[in-house]
């Protein structure tokens, strides 16, 4: 027999054969597509968690390796000390910390009734009692192969929050820091 | 797209729109097994051409149903014919490596089957056909009906291309062994 002959034999089977292999719905596909699907979720989970672990081992989560503190200074101290744990810093060193009265006066006159504190749960009387902004000097030198922030001798305001129960502050927000004249 | 029914219809009205809705549902099933056959774009769109011709002479009075089917097998022979009109040398397709793969399986010096009629052998194929499971028919008719690769047949039933090959190895030996059980190979 040559493969002429089983050819044309092939050309004469009846329909139905051709039929299913015309029709056939794969069973595979299903499974098939599924494991692909489930390996790319699982490719695209595991990016996901290396760019968060990547973020976290940069600090980006929290701008602030801060340690609440019944006083508000001390919890400024450590999110600025905890500055050096950033891999991007090379040093830090803390001139003054103090908390500022006048602008914590101006900020609560600010957000007092504002959309923003009322978003945040802040009454005023919360603000009167349970908010200060906390001014900061410090030195600070950073790894600009690994940051693009401003290095120098630095001022900043910290503000901070007071939990009600524990009496710890904690920093909510902060100004962007300003070069200052080094002392 | 219409359905089967209504192109049917429209061959029986001698409506030339049943040959555009034919070729927009089936046209690009039928330029692939051509193409397959012929490995030439330009033979292949003939050979379809000729079928679509084919069909519009056939219905009425033929109501095949299905309507795929029934063209594809017009369009299988009439690549085949235009296969075997090429010169030897200038054959070269997925056809080609199809059937010198089955021929590796079935050539034997010493047969009988000279004096089977290709519609005996076809039973035989049939009977030999129906001891596969649906899958492995699928992929031998693929393979051997059709001329699809193994790439084009492992994406079709879901399978790697490894366990196409190696499925298709297997099924050719089988049929050799059964071919030999019939006594259609000595």
């Amino acid at each position: 027999m040559n493969a002429r002959q089983f050819t044309e034999a092939m050309s004469e089977l009846d329909d139905r054969y051709v039929t299913e292999a015309l029709s056939y719905e794969c069973p595979h596909t299903s499974k098939a597509s599924s494991k692909k699907l489930v390996i790319l979720i699982a490719a695209i989970v595991a990016v996901l968690a290396l760019c968060g672990f990547t973020a976290h081992e940069l600090g980006l989560f929290d701008r602030w390796f801060q340690k609440p503190s019944a006083d508000p200074t001390q919890t400024v101290q450590s999110a600025i000390e905890g500055q050096a744990d950033k891999v991007y810093t090379i040093c830090v060193r803390i001139d003054e910390i103090k908390v500022d009265e006048d602008e914590t006066a101006r900020v609560v006159k600010m957000y007092a009734g504002s959309e923003l504190a009322g978003s945040r749960g802040w009454t005023d009387d919360y603000l009167s009692e349970h908010f200060v902004v906390v001014l900061a000097k410090y030195y600070v030198e950073y790894d600009h192969t690994k940051t693009f922030l401003d290095d120098g001798c630095m001022e900043q305001y910290f503000y901070l929050t007071q939990d009600a129960r524990s009496g710890k502050w904690t920093i909510v927000d902060n100004t962007s820091p300003s070069t200052r004249v080094s002392p | 797209m219409i359905d089967d029914e209504k192109i049917i219809e429209l061959f029986f009205e001698r409506s030339e729109q049943a040959i555009r809705e034919l070729d927009a549902k089936y046209g690009k099933v039928c330029h692939k097994l051509s193409y397959n056959i012929l490995s030439s774009r330009q033979d292949a769109e003939e050979c379809v051409n000729d079928a679509y011709l084919g069909v519009w002479n056939a219905i009425p009075p033929a109501k095949p149903d299905p309507l795929l089917t029934y063209l594809c097998k017009i369009v299988r022979n009439i690549s085949l014919n235009a296969y075997y009109r090429k010169d030897a040398a200038k054959r070269s397709s997925r056809c080609t490596a199809a059937m010198e793969e089955i021929e590796d399986r079935i050539a034997s010096p010493n047969t009988v089957e000279a004096e089977i009629e290709a519609k005996e052998l076809s039973r035989i194929i049939e009977v030999f056909l129906d001891t596969l499971s649906a899958e492995n028919r699928v992929i031998f008719m693929r393979r051997y009906w059709f001329a699809d690769s193994y790439t084009d047949i492992a994406v079709f039933v879901g399978l790697s291309e490894k366990n196409v090959s190696v499925r298709l190895s297997r099924i050719r030996r089988k049929l050799r062994q059964y071919l030999i059980e019939r006594e259609v190979l000595i």
